[in-house]
């Protein structure tokens, strides 16, 4: 061994190989795009959430069936059902909608998540604590005229089990949203988005 | 030669022996559950490397023991590490399996036996029904599924499962979904009335009447909206033992097994506001399902086993050939060496059962009896509301006396 080391090749190949795994192990962090469309693996992630976001918000905001022009429609949001086999936080989902739709500036949104707040804030103002001119009127919520909700939905399929080297996973994912009259109980706009991804993992590993 | 030899036998000692250390903690742990000093084990639990090969088994114990004690979000935040963690390990190790084939297979990453992996899901599905959060609980269900299908014949019949499936589709309003998992759970269960009633009452709320007649088959059942859901978990899930076949007097084959022993399920006794309830639980007996889980990996664990004999036996021959007292350590250290993975989830419950018990809306008090011919226990549980439609999840651990979520 004492000889091999002696002979200058070796032990620069020696010494580029321990680097090699120096660089490798060191921990690194960087910014991404959040737009970048970068998949680790074919579940869902943050760059799926920005494609649903931005389809969905561009349909509701071209749509022609909800007229927009003559007055800002009232909406309630009841969320987007998970029914896909991962835990995913719809609630970021349609947080984002709502958001994007506010900054808009063509539709007006009643806070339902508050409501149990707000009710019992108006409640103590109401309650005396509050000298009289300073209370919130009552009775002078908005009332919402649509309900927006959806649901996710994913499709998993797996290769067959067999000889092989890699793992292959197909997943499709569909979004439905739709925008229901509260009045009429007709839905007025609805619209869906599709991503289909395939991804594969080695079965062998070091 | 003889050198190289010696340091490749010590070397294998101390990764078997690495093995070993985070095993004994593991234990350590079980035996402070099963005394009684739950959070005492939770700590001697988190001692463990996060890099042992027994990781995953730390989370399922954390998981199983933070359930028994009704801590239901920190048993599902330890089950989700543990499904994480089966993802990542679904990889076979090249380096393992090499080391494994002349030491045994405890220097390999658990990976946990299917039966396993699916009671992961079951404990998320009550963890979740408990802490009110249906649609995770619909999402453990859709995973399950997936592993009833991979694993059909080992898996079928944990009945239990099958029924917590529908009643966690049902809990979030996916009664279609339900009815797919009650119709193929009530066709492999014909037997058991309480499926039956079960299957019919959700084929009953989405107008699929040929369906209700074949559940029914004669039988006459009452539709529910309103329910009382009470999960019995019961007992303790032996562990596997060791069992070895002497090949030659220097040569021995070892694989874990279960033991053969027939599991007496305890007798349960539910009544609701004193008056006795004819529902029948749903039980599946842990034991059953883990025995047919660890056959149906039987032919690769016996194809792993016969490879590490040839290769122990030509390292064993080699080292003979080099040196007569190398040869005796070689063979010595090889045949202690060879000893099963007996590692499992020692921690889970010997059977789970639930008992859905129709009710009206309003309060009630449920009792709940069980008695596995040695201990018997008691415990009441008051003030149940429940709601029209609403389905109410309480969970009873008899070893724990844990009653409430």
């Amino acid at each position: 061994m004492k000889t091999l080391l002696k002979r200058p090749t070796l032990r620069l190949a020696i010494i580029a190989l321990i680097s090699v795994g120096i660089m490798g192990c060191a921990a690194t962090t960087r910014d991404i795009d959040p737009g970048s469309g970068i998949h680790y693996d074919a579940s869902y992630d943050f760059s799926d959430k920005k494609a649903i976001v931005d389809n969905l918000v561009d349909s509701l905001l071209t749509t022609t069936q909800i007229d927009t022009n003559t007055s800002k429609p009232i909406v309630v949001v009841y969320g987007i059902a998970n029914e896909t086999s991962e835990h995913i936080n719809t609630g970021g989902v349609s947080d984002d909608i709502r958001l994007k739709l506010m900054q808009a500036g063509k539709y007006r949104f009643v806070n339902r998540k508050q409501r149990d707040n707000v009710n019992s804030e108006s409640s103590y103002q109401q309650a005396g604590f509050v000298p009289v001119a300073e209370r919130i009127a009552e009775g002078k919520q908005l009332g919402a005229e649509y309900i927006l909700a959806g649901t996710l939905r994913s499709i998993e399929k797996q290769q067959p089990r067999q000889w092989r080297l890699n793992k292959r996973k197909l997943i499709y994912y569909s979004m439905n949203l739709e925008l229901t009259n509260l009045e009429s109980g007709e839905i007025t706009w609805a619209d869906n988005v599709e991503i289909a991804r395939e991804s594969s993992k080695p079965i062998i590993g070091w | 030669m003889h050198a190289r030899m010696r340091n490749w036998a010590l070397m294998l000692c101390l990764l078997f022996l690495q093995a070993c250390a985070s095993t004994t903690t593991i234990q350590t742990a079980r035996s402070q559950f099963f005394s009684g000093q739950t959070e005492l084990a939770l700590e001697t639990l988190n001692e463990v490397a996060p890099s042992s090969k027994s990781r995953l088994l730390v989370q399922l114990d954390k998981g199983a023991i933070a359930f028994a004690t009704g801590q239901y979000r920190e048993s599902s935040r330890a089950l989700l590490t543990a499904s994480n963690l089966l993802d990542e390990l679904d990889v076979v190790s090249v380096s393992e399996q090499t080391t494994s084939l002349v030491t045994n297979d405890w220097v390999t990453t658990y990976k946990g036996e299917y039966s396993e992996r699916l009671w992961v899901h079951s404990l998320q599905m009550m963890n979740f029904l408990l802490l009110n959060e249906p649609e995770s609980a619909a999402v453990e269900a859709r995973q399950a599924i997936k592993l009833l299908d991979t694993y059909k014949d080992a898996l079928k019949k944990d009945w239990f499962t099958r029924a917590l499936i529908g009643l966690s589709f049902e809990a979030v309003g996916q009664l279609d979904s339900a009815h797919i998992e009650y119709k193929k759970l009530h066709k492999d269960a014909e037997q058991s009335s309480s499926i039956a009633h079960l299957a019919w009452n959700n084929a009953k709320h989405i107008g699929r009447h040929d369906d209700m007649k074949a559940m029914a088959s004669g039988k006459q059942f009452d539709s529910f909206d309103s329910a009382v859901v009470l999960f019995i978990n019961n007992g303790r899930i032996p562990a596997k033992l060791p069992g070895h076949i002497l090949v030659d007097e220097d040569l021995q084959i070892a694989f874990p097994i279960y033991p053969e022993f027939a599991t007496s399920l305890a007798d349960i006794s539910v009544s609701l506001n004193d008056a006795p309830v004819v529902h029948s639980p749903i039980t599946t007996d842990l034991h059953t399902i883990a025995k047919a889980s660890l056959a149906a990996r039987g032919k690769r664990i016996a194809a792993k086993t016969a490879l590490r004999a040839i290769a122990k036996k030509a390292v064993r021959d080699e080292a003979r050939k080099e040196d007569a007292l190398l040869g005796a350590f070689v063979s010595a250290a090889l045949f202690i060496m060879e000893f099963p993975d007996i590692r499992s989830w020692e921690t889970l419950p010997g059977s789970l059962s639930v008992v859905v018990i129709p009710v009206e809306p309003g309060t009630h008090t449920v009792s709940v009896a069980v008695n596995d011919g040695f201990v018997s226990t008691q415990a009441t549980l008051d003030n149940i509301e429940v709601k029209r439609g609403q389905r109410v999840f309480r969970s009873f651990h008899p070893n724990n006396h844990i009653t409430e979520p």
